[in-house]
């Protein structure tokens, strides 16, 4: 009890900094949930928060990702390492590596008289460690003074249980172990005794805040002999310095103190506003410029874009150019429509510009020169461009030119992995070398070369035991081989059968672990959120050295595919087909993607190899985040960080990497895409 | 443009030296100057820059300095910047500066996610009377008019110094929150 004591005395300390009442506010617990110190709240973070919580006490860290999907639904991944845990079947582990997920979702908002509710699972697909389901309420007594009061099941059904009041068929809860995880456990939700848990935030000034709860959590997995649960009380305090930053200070359970610190960042908040790009060309210039193709060339280039096709007319000019800088697609249209008036002769009164990848060309947009000049400077001179702007399939497409295109660049690389048991923070620095080369327009050659400089993923010693064709789970082995991979060599070749068809045949080393042959056929209607693709891969394993060598496994896989725009931002995509370890299946990837080149989503494919054979994990699961570099430095790229994190790797459900699959090719190419980003048209 | 810059002393970024810009302004040197110039500095975020007229649409001049950031003027007021990071994609203005009295100005800014934010500001404008010129160019006394908005997230006060001709010489006006105002000295008219 002395820690309360010595509690209380910090915070006297910090007594004379407080001022009075202040708004209602929610803040991260130590499972990165909107919540007290452990327990959750109803409180939800801004739409499309994205957090990332560290937390420590006795033992146990949590590392969790929680993003805010919709305004009232938000997912976590956590990863957590638990020293001394103690199993339900008498097994004490030194140390746990833990994989799990959370869903919450608030049910209803706070009103002047009536508590915000939410409800909320946590871990249901992983090990169990942290399995617990929960209603909970929360309601501001006074705008500084929230109380917080709820039912668990579960982890938080640990202490303080009773007769579950949902009834006879939920009274058990079928027993934990520490198993493979990855099993969705439908038949434990809400299942089991339920316990009552509680507290109060006082939001004190701005920055600081001061919690108590009640926790019904029993820690029945930590051990006794290295920690003593002797209170269900917690005491926290946080500092909010800035709204991105949140730190806590707590003491726990009669017995220990902890610490925990979240960072947020919003997708849709860029440090940098609009950016630090240059200005764009004046629609008038101060000084006549050449109309010759050449100054055109030149002019584009210096603005980011590739001149790609150009015919004149007695009163139009009509382009494609490839969008080499910018992630939003009207930009690139804006900033050609601006070159062009800037160079055309007077006579010229209309502009037909295209966007063109890989010899892929999107919709021409038609934009009258005299539209231009009178909307640069106008209040909504954007949306009065839109207007006038026609946006339809080009009738002919300009004549290309004949020019190849190489582009090369070294760039450093870094690939981490996260989630080995034997040592969870394993990565390889170094360089990496990519070049294309585009000699006729639709055909690319390309290649990478990656060179290890420092790193130890060449340590991890755990072998594979997978009892399927080992497609995946020998990817150690590709790491421990050789300093220098060659990653990809292929040739492809794009084609547009029709505006609205797309096909792409690639061959050579299309990945670092397989080469063959490759073809796709996407079928993407205008004015339609859905899209159809088939692809069909003809692929051997590559050597583990990373070079032209081949192992003897080879397979036919592929996949139809349905692509779903949502709206608002959401998207859907089902593939079913066959995986590269032969295996038949589909895999649902749901995502929240933003305009400005974000992407937050998440995916599961389930196939017909049973959940034993394909071992930890169960089946194949993950999440997926992409951040455009611009949206970090403020200055234009298209170049993007991805991860997918996978909590382990295995054999079943693997699919082929092949770069430049149509769909996210066209993506920045099509209508919507354009209309979607013409905010920035007169960037 | 770039050498003109330079020939004044163009620093932009969060090293350059204001002072220096200033020293550098000699009677002689903005003699020798052939083409209008103007100066912004913006205090609050450390950078200052010469700019030079690339483009003219009609009463509005866009000014860019030699690293590519854009000032477009209507008659000497702010209707657009490039480049800040928080810019003005569009204003405006309401009325002609010389008037006094209250009215509206409406502004329009990026936001995070490509899309465009508006903003409507309930303005007024008065004269302070006449005010000797501390520019390094144009006539000895000027008129110094105050103008004040307010709107959401944004309230403000805005100062141009004009000629009786209209022109203005002299002005601090506001960008945004992120970018504060912006002190804009015209050097060669």
């Amino acid at each position: 009890m002395r820690g309360y004591a010595v509690f209380a005395v910090l915070l006297g300390q910090l007594w004379p900094g407080f001022a009075a009442a202040q708004e209602p506010r929610f803040h991260y617990n130590n499972f990165g949930a909107p919540g007290l110190i452990e327990m959750p709240d109803a409180r939800s973070a801004a739409d499309a928060d994205l957090a990332f919580s560290l937390s420590h006490f006795a033992g146990q860290t949590r590392n969790t990702l929680t993003f805010q999907v919709t305004p009232r639904l938000s997912a976590s991944f956590r990863y957590a390492a638990l020293d001394d845990v103690f199993s339900p079947d008498g097994t004490v582990y030194d140390r746990v590596l833990d994989r799990s997920f959370s869903l919450r979702y608030r049910l209803s908002d706070e009103t002047d008289y009536l508590p915000s509710l939410a409800i909320g699972a946590d871990d249901f697909a992983g090990t169990g460690i942290y399995s617990a389901e929960y209603l909970v309420a929360t309601k501001a007594l006074v705008p500084a003074l929230s109380m917080t009061a709820g039912i668990g099941w579960g982890r938080l059904a640990g202490v303080g249980g009773f007769e579950n009041p949902l009834g006879a068929p939920f009274a058990d809860r079928p027993a934990q172990e520490i198993g493979q995880g990855g099993t969705v456990r439908g038949n434990n939700l809400f299942r089991g005794d339920a316990a009552l848990f509680g507290g109060l935030t006082w939001q004190m000034n701005d920055d600081w805040h001061l919690a108590v709860e009640y926790s019904s959590d029993a820690l029945r997995y930590q051990d006794a002999g290295v920690f003593d649960r002797r209170s269900p009380i917690n005491l926290g305090v946080g500092y909010g310095p800035s709204p991105n930053l949140q730190i806590s200070a707590q003491y726990l359970y009669g017995s220990t103190f902890g610490a925990a610190l979240t960072y947020v960042i919003n997708p849709a908040d860029p440090p940098f506003g609009g950016g630090f790009d240059q200005g764009p060309v004046p629609v008038v210039p101060i000084r006549p410029l050449s109309s010759s193709r050449a100054a055109i060339t030149r002019n584009l280039a210096d603005e980011g874009l590739l001149l790609h096709a150009l015919d004149r007319h007695p009163d139009r000019i009509a382009v494609e150019v490839v969008n080499l800088t910018y992630n939003a697609p009207a930009q690139a249209i804006g900033r050609a429509a601006r070159v062009l008036a800037a160079h055309a002769p007077p006579h010229i009164r209309r502009f037909d510009i295209a966007l063109v990848e890989r010899g892929v060309a999107g919709p021409a947009i038609r934009l009258d020169r005299a539209d231009l000049v009178a909307r640069e400077f106008a209040l909504d001179g954007a949306a009065q461009l839109l207007k006038a702007a026609q946006i339809a399939p080009a009738e002919g497409r300009p004549s290309p030119l004949m020019q190849s295109n190489f582009q090369w660049g070294i760039t450093p690389y870094i690939t981490p992995n996260i989630f080995d048991p034997d040592d969870p923070l394993r990565a390889d620095f170094g360089l990496a070398l990519d070049g294309s080369w585009s000699p006729v327009a639709g055909v690319l050659l390309s290649g990478t070369v990656r060179h290890r400089v420092l790193g130890n993923l060449d340590q991890a010693s755990r072998m594979s035991v997978s009892v399927l064709p080992r497609v995946r789970s020998e990817f150690a082995l590709y790491d421990r081989e050789g300093d220098l991979d060659l990653i990809d060599l292929t040739a492809a070749w794009y084609a547009q059968p029709a505006h609205n068809i797309t096909t792409r045949l690639t061959v050579g080393l299309l990945e670092e672990m397989f080469g063959g042959a490759s073809a796709e056929l996407l079928w993407r209607p205008e004015n339609s959120p859905l899209a159809f693709g088939i692809e069909v891969n003809s692929v051997r394993q590559r050597g583990f050295e990373s070079d032209f060598s081949f192992l003897d496994y080879d397979v036919t896989t592929g996949h139809g595919s349905v692509y779903w725009d949502m709206g608002e931002g959401y998207h859907a995509r089902l593939d079913a087909g066959r995986y590269l370890a032969g295996d038949w299946g589909a895999t649902l990837a749901l995502s929240r993607e933003f305009r400005n080149g974000w992407s937050v989503g998440a995916f599961a494919t389930i196939t017909d190899v049973p959940f034993d054979d394909f071992g930890e994990g169960s089946f194949d699961k993950g999440i997926t985040i992409s951040m455009p570099i611009a949206w970090l430095s403020g200055r234009s790229t298209r170049n993007t960080v991805d991860r997918t994190i996978r909590p382990v790797t295995r054999d079943g459900g693997a699919r082929l990497h092949v770069e430049g699959r149509l769909y996210d090719l066209t993506n920045d190419l099509s209508a919507d895409a354009i209309s979607a980003s013409w905010g920035r048209v007169l960037r | 443009m770039i050498c003109m810059a330079a020939l004044i002393g163009c620093a932009p970024g969060p090293d350059q030296d204001v002072a220096r810009i200033r020293a550098a302004l000699t009677p002689e040197r903005i003699a020798a100057i052939e083409v209008p110039m103007i100066m912004a500095v913006a205090p609050d975020v450390g950078v200052a820059a010469t700019l030079l007229q690339v483009g003219r649409n009609g009463d509005v001049v866009t000014w860019q300095t030699a690293d590519g950031v854009q000032l477009s003027l209507l008659n000497g007021v702010v209707v657009a910047t490039r480049g800040l990071g928080h810019d003005v994609m569009s204003v405006n203005i309401g009325s002609p500066v010389g008037e006094a009295g209250h009215y509206q100005r409406v502004w329009s800014s990026l936001d995070g996610d490509f899309g465009l934010n508006f903003y409507r500001l309930n303005c007024q404008r008065w004269s302070l009377g006449i005010h000797p010129n501390d520019g390094p160019a144009g006539p000895a006394m000027l008129t110094r008019v105050i103008e004040t908005c307010e709107g959401p997230h944004r309230d403000f006060r805005n100062r141009f110094d004009i000629a009786a001709d209209g022109f203005i010489w002299l002005s601090e006006q506001w960008i945004s929150p992120e970018v504060g105002s912006l002190q804009i000295t015209v050097i060669k008219r």
